[in-house]
């Protein structure tokens, strides 16, 4: 039962599914998952990651594209002739079976054709609920379990088969915070053990950050980039893509392209940064410019910052080690407000005048002020 | 104060407790009133002041419970009842699953909801149209006839209960099932069929309540061939007497069938309030 058919490379091909009625969830998706590789697709509800999740499960049929899976296309086979696993986001463990035959319900699927004794199936299941630590619990029903120990009920589940492709949707959204960061952690050592494809699907960036190989973010039915976690969060392509990712979200400044001296600047916030590279940008248009939280200081500027903005601490947040500092330049309203993280024991009190300052070499510039401008250094290298 | 409270919530206890126990007296008074006649020899069921004890214990109306006619009409009950549950049953938790899992294909809430209309609409404005129609079929006074009535209001009620038992399995149990290599007739028998068991003993159990216990159609299709218990009760108030004695009878031994099944059912019927929680 090991993944006899391949290794395990998932292709999609110009996928799109429209609902009847016109609604179209997903649209032109193309992207290739290598053998292996933790794929998660990242977006807020409605983006269609989910949709896109579930036509490869077997569960949606595509209006059109192609589906491959080690170069076989399968979106004409049904879910159960497909050999991937899904873990649900309500898990969907049986409330009418144990834990044990919860586990062994996959292998118990056309046993006429597997032909797999009982010996083995007793055996499989008693070895994945140990590697998950729920060797005590065979014997319980689904009911008296914790979130934590059903979800590792679920996993086991979906592990038991050693399927091609393993597939997650929002399937941590039910524990609390702690217990969810665990599984993280474990999860991702548990999928590098097994080496198996997996596709996890959340609206949590920080969940995707932690657990991916690569991120596909997904907006309006759409892919939008696909990078690994350090990527998506250095070089987002658009303005939608770095406001999504990270926390505390990245500061975004309005800004206004002008012309000085025959070249192109930007203006705001009684700042004049130069511009350079062409970015079919003119003198009067909108732009940002975006710069992560983590890589704004609060105090007098050094020698390597470029940028220096007078502004008043409104708030201090605590992170517990470090402090969020919102700081508001003189004359703005609060949507122009600047996060600042610091240590803890270099935070100034609420009302505190000062500076903030920053690198431009950090910085990114949007060409544009809609969610969908395009994103870059603000600097060429 | 802490006193006075104690006070009051003691009185609104006891008050509780009366009405309680008038509420029981108002339930189980019919049921011992009827045993009670139905142990009376015929002449003293219809004496006046009625006697709140049986004086002379007879088990007459019961002996007569076993010659042909009683026994015919609860056998012709029994045969009706359990043809047209069977299959409304049957019928209606496959209407059911279609209703719940194809929404859009069957046709939306809309015609759902159509199907109780059948039991909105009163029996009497239908029941000489019927009359009419099963006369030119030939089905009156045929167990056949009796049986495709009921099964026509027994359908509509089990489709709707069925439909809103198979709403509450989620769809990704099913779904999971299919992932783990099962096909869809497979996932209907091992996933979603044992998860509304107890809404099946619920949907039969009031099929077969409403079956039994019908009277204005039983009366009207049916005859001398074909004569529910409840049909007969009625003929055993003609003339001068009504022979209360043997009806009370009747209605005992009419009883016990319900009472058995909801005994021997009773737990499925608890569990069904939290489903799925025990195999």
């Amino acid at each position: 039962m090991k993944a006899a058919n391949g290794t395990g490379r998932i292709e999609l091909r110009d996928l799109t599914k429209e609902f009847p009625g016109g609604t179209v969830a997903v649209r032109d998706v193309t992207l290739t998952i290598e053998p292996g590789e933790l794929m998660v697709f990242l977006g807020p509800s409605g983006c269609g990651k989910t949709t896109t999740l579930r036509m490869i499960a077997g569960l949606e049929q595509p209006t059109s594209g192609e589906i491959l899976l080690d170069g076989v296309s399968i979106q004409h086979r049904p879910p159960e002739q497909r050999n991937i696993s899904m873990v649900f986001q309500d898990l969907a463990l049986y409330p009418h079976m144990t834990v044990r035959s919860n586990i062994a319900f996959p292998l118990r699927a056309r046993r006429r054709e597997t032909k797999l004794p009982a010996a083995e199936i007793q055996q499989r299941v008693g070895d994945r609920a140990r590697m998950l630590g729920i060797g005590e619990l065979l014997e319980r029903r689904v009911s008296q379990l914790s979130g934590g120990q059903r979800q590792r009920v679920a996993l086991a589940r979906a592990l038991v088969r050693e399927p091609v492709a393993f597939l997650m949707d929002e399937a941590f959204a039910s524990l609390d915070a702690v217990l969810r960061r665990e599984f993280w952690t474990e999860f991702k050592r548990f999928q590098r053990r097994t080496g198996r494809l997996m596709i996890h699907v959340t609206h949590d960036q920080e969940e995707a950050m932690m657990m991916a190989d690569r991120i596909a973010v997904f907006s309006d039915g759409g892919i939008v980039q696909v990078d690994t976690p350090d990527a998506v969060f250095h070089r987002p392509v658009s303005r939608y893509v770095a406001g999504f990712v990270g926390s505390p979200p990245m500061n975004v400044l309005p800004l206004t392209a002008a012309e000085r001296d025959g070249k192109l600047v930007a203006r705001g916030l009684g700042l004049e940064l130069p511009l350079d590279g062409d970015d079919g940008l003119r003198p009067g248009d909108e732009l940002a410019l975006g710069v992560r939280p983590q890589r704004v200081r609060w105090g007098a500027a050094r020698e390597s910052d470029d940028v220096e903005i007078p502004a008043e601490v409104t708030l201090v947040e605590s992170l517990g080690a470090h402090k969020i500092l919102s700081c508001r330049p003189p004359e703005t309203t609060a949507a122009s407000e600047l996060r600042v993280v610091v240590d803890e024991d270099e935070a100034p009190a609420e009302g505190t005048s000062g500076r903030v300052c920053f690198r431009l070499a950090h910085a990114l510039l949007f060409a544009g002020s809609h969610p969908t401008a395009p994103a870059r250094p603000w600097r060429h290298d | 104060m802490k006193a006075a409270g104690r006070d009051r919530w003691r009185l609104v206890r006891w008050l509780l407790s009366v009405g309680l126990v008038v509420y029981g007296i108002f339930v189980i008074f019919p049921f011992y009133w009827t045993i009670n006649t139905s142990l009376k020899p015929s002449a003293e069921a219809l004496a006046q002041p009625p006697t709140l004890v049986p004086k002379d214990l007879t088990g007459d109306s019961y002996s007569w419970l076993t010659d042909g006619q009683a026994l015919g009409a609860l056998a012709d009950s029994l045969i009706v009842t359990v043809t047209a549950t069977v299959l409304a049953v049957l019928i209606g938790a496959m209407a059911g699953y279609a209703f719940a899992r194809w929404p859009r294909e069957t046709g939306g809430e809309e015609v759902a909801f159509f199907l109780l209309s059948t039991r909105i609409f009163p029996p009497v404005a239908i029941v000489l149209p019927i009359y009419f129609a099963f006369d030119d079929l030939g089905l009156l006074d045929t167990h056949l006839g009796l049986a495709l009535l009921y099964l026509s209001f027994g359908i509509p009620l089990a489709t709707w209960l069925m439909r809103s038992f198979f709403n509450e399995v989620p769809r990704s149990y099913e779904e999971a099932a299919y992932l783990d290599g099962y096909g869809k007739l497979e996932t209907f028998f091992k996933v979603t069929l044992p998860l509304v068991a107890p809404g099946i003993v619920a949907t039969t159990i009031l099929t077969a309540l409403f079956c039994w216990n019908e009277f204005l159609f039983a009366l009207v299709i049916g005859g001398d061939n074909v004569q529910t218990y409840t049909a007969l009760i009625p003929n055993l108030a003609v003339g001068f007497q009504v022979d209360w004695a043997r009806i009370t009878a009747l209605s005992v031994a009419a009883m016990v069938p319900p009472v058995i099944a909801v005994i021997w059912l009773r737990k499925h019927l608890v569990r069904g309030m939290s489903l799925g929680a025990a195999k």
